[in-house]
């Protein structure tokens, strides 16, 4: 796998488990509160993983995680937007764990090595965030509220793959092939979480610890 | 040995809880000790809540991942100790949907530490370093609670706290060693939660005249637990060259008496700081989060490691088992602490605690024997005596 696809999969943990930690402290149930933090720690985790791996032993993973440009960025508009309400959050969650898992098996196949040992690692992890996924989309699949996020958020999902691995998708989702919102192009509400995930790093001259 | 049994009388059980006496749910207790135990325990699940709004904004703006990870899971702690406290509550009697309707109607009363807001990263350091500090001193000190399921939450609430410390003094030595502005930011934010934690501890009052000491509720007095601080921490502080507001150093302060402390307690109000509302989550309100309708409670049993015994952890509210297996995951086995969880319905489980024991069993145990004088006599007969 390339390093422009790799760093397109770390920053959409990296994104996605930045907005699913939006809700630490403000989920609607103290039980889920705890699990959904789980999992975007669990995110920003594999993002790490993979940022360590693209700048090697001695380069600096905080530097590629946040001292881009919006605009360098390469996640997925999916999991740039700014979800409201907790059927857009866990429509998308199911969507990307869906997603994901196609993404991530197909990476455990990849020639090198190194990509593919971490693939393992992360996939042993995201176990949990699929039975998760299921367990809630089994549960708000019949509510006109979630049916209508994910009709929503379909096209987003779609442009989490290649085009050769979108198939898959259509396949395991049940939802007809529309135009995807690709991979390459950013939602305006990129750039107001960069503003703040990158706030107090930017607040501090040259020398700073953090 | 038969069971303690718990006196039916509230002088009896006064004496019996201040003779170091634990109570389980289902005992009789005195309408005033329930009472005052659901008020206590309510007032510290609502600041573990409350207490996530002034740090959660700062998790989506921590400065490395290794930040943004520890302050994620300190937070998520935090809301993990307020399902644990609220299930106590609701043991108690009192529904959590209860609890968060008052809490949100301003009826209940949460910690005045968490009225203040968080101003800057250096604030983020000094809540996580000293604001849980002077917390565990509160929280070590209810490990002895009277009331066991109380005392035994405490125990893992402590135990997860314990890492918040480590993780708000390394923020500070990062800053303290960075740049001049960054140890500048530091000492700001201290001066700013001085006074907050000053008070942290609540009004000096004897602990005999406190109604929470005397039912064995808390096991110190609100003036030993903030010397306790200011021994332990002060010094800390000092030796990173970080100075601690003169007026509020408090090792006489804390033995002022109440009226002194009225005159000159930094309370938010007075010190025409900060007192602005804690910000409303952005998704809704915590009023938002849904009652306990349709939700039943699962105990939750744990094996920490392989070849130990399951050990009653707790409980959670759930759904269905799928639900139930989901959160008490990450409730009781996040910090990989169990190896093994079993998930009860507490429907199913069948309570069974008295024994009758009035015409003396100890025959069917060791201490029903005392062979000691019969075995003398018979090693002296076969002339053996001496030689064992």
């Amino acid at each position: 796998m390339n390093e422009q696809a790799l760093l397109g999969l770390a920053d959409d943990e990296l994104v996605l488990g930045w907005r699913d930690s939006e809700w630490t402290g403000i989920a609607p149930l103290l039980e889920e509160d705890v699990a959904f933090s789980s999992i975007a720690q669990n995110e920003i985790g594999h993002a790490r993983a993979v940022y360590e791996l693209v700048v090697g032993p001695d380069g600096d993973a905080d530097a590629l995680a946040f001292d881009r440009k919006p605009e360098e960025y390469g996640c997925a508009p999916l999991v740039e937007l700014h979800v409201l309400d907790w059927a857009h959050t866990i429509a998308r969650r199911w969507l990307y764990e869906v997603a994901d898992e196609i993404r991530i098996t197909a990476l455990k196949g990849d020639h090198d090595p190194a990509v593919a040992g971490l693939a393992a690692k992360i996939d042993r992890e995201e176990a949990y965030h699929r039975m998760h996924a299921e367990m809630w989309h089994e549960r708000l699949q019949d509510e006109s509220r979630f049916r209508a996020a994910v009709d929503e958020l379909w096209p987003y999902a779609l442009g989490v793959l290649p085009t050769e691995l979108r198939g898959e998708l259509v396949e395991r989702v049940g939802l007809a092939q529309v135009d995807a919102v690709d991979r390459g192009t950013h939602t305006d509400e990129l750039a107001p979480l960069w503003e703040e995930m990158t706030m107090v790093r930017r607040s501090a001259p040259a020398g700073a610890q953090w | 040995m038969a069971a303690v049994e718990i006196p039916h009388d509230e002088q009896a059980f006064l004496e019996y809880v201040q003779g170091g006496g634990q109570v389980e749910t289902a005992d009789w207790m005195p309408d005033d000790y329930r009472a005052k135990l659901i008020k206590f325990i309510e007032m510290h699940g609502n600041s573990e809540l409350m207490g996530v709004l002034p740090e959660r904004e700062w998790i989506l703006r921590a400065p490395t991942l290794q930040r943004k990870l520890a302050l994620t899971a300190k937070v998520q702690d935090e809301v993990g100790h307020a399902q644990l406290i609220y299930r106590v509550v609701e043991d108690l009697g009192k529904p959590r949907e209860q609890c968060l309707a008052d809490l949100v109607d301003g009826k209940a009363k949460f910690h005045n530490v968490f009225h203040y807001p968080t101003l800057s990263w250096g604030d983020v350091g000094v809540i996580a370093w000293l604001v849980d500090a002077a917390a565990i001193i509160s929280q070590k000190a209810l490990l002895k609670c009277s009331y066991a399921p109380y005392a035994r939450i405490m125990k893992k609430i402590c135990w997860e706290e314990s890492f918040h410390i480590l993780h708000g003094r390394d923020v500070i030595l990062a800053m303290v060693t960075g740049t001049p502005e960054q140890f500048e930011l530091v000492q700001e934010a201290l001066n700013r939660w001085w006074g907050p934690l000053m008070q942290f501890h609540g009004n000096p009052i004897p602990k005999d005249e406190d109604p929470m000491y005397l039912w064995r509720i808390k096991s110190q007095g609100n003036g030993e637990a903030r010397q306790q601080f200011l021994d332990g921490y002060v010094p800390q502080i000092w030796e990173l060259g970080l100075t601690v507001p003169r007026r509020r150093v408090g090792v006489q302060r804390a033995r002022l008496g109440r009226a002194q402390a009225r005159r000159d307690g930094a309370r938010a109000e007075d010190r025409g700081a900060a007192r602005v509302p804690p910000p409303l989550p952005r998704a809704g309100a915590v009023g938002t989060r849904r009652g306990a309708r349709g939700l039943s409670v699962w105990e939750v049993f744990r094996r920490e490691r392989k070849g130990q015994p399951l050990e009653h952890a707790g409980s959670v509210e759930a759904p269905d088992a799928d639900f139930a297996e989901a959160w008490a995951r990450e409730q009781y086995g996040r910090r990989g602490e169990s190896v093994a969880l079993w998930l009860v319905p507490r429907d199913a489980i069948r309570d069974v605690e008295d024994w009758a024991d009035e015409f003396d069993l100890k025959y069917r145990r060791v201490d029903g024997y005392s062979i000691k004088a019969r075995l003398k006599e018979a090693r002296e007969r076969a002339g053996t005596a001496g030689a064992g």
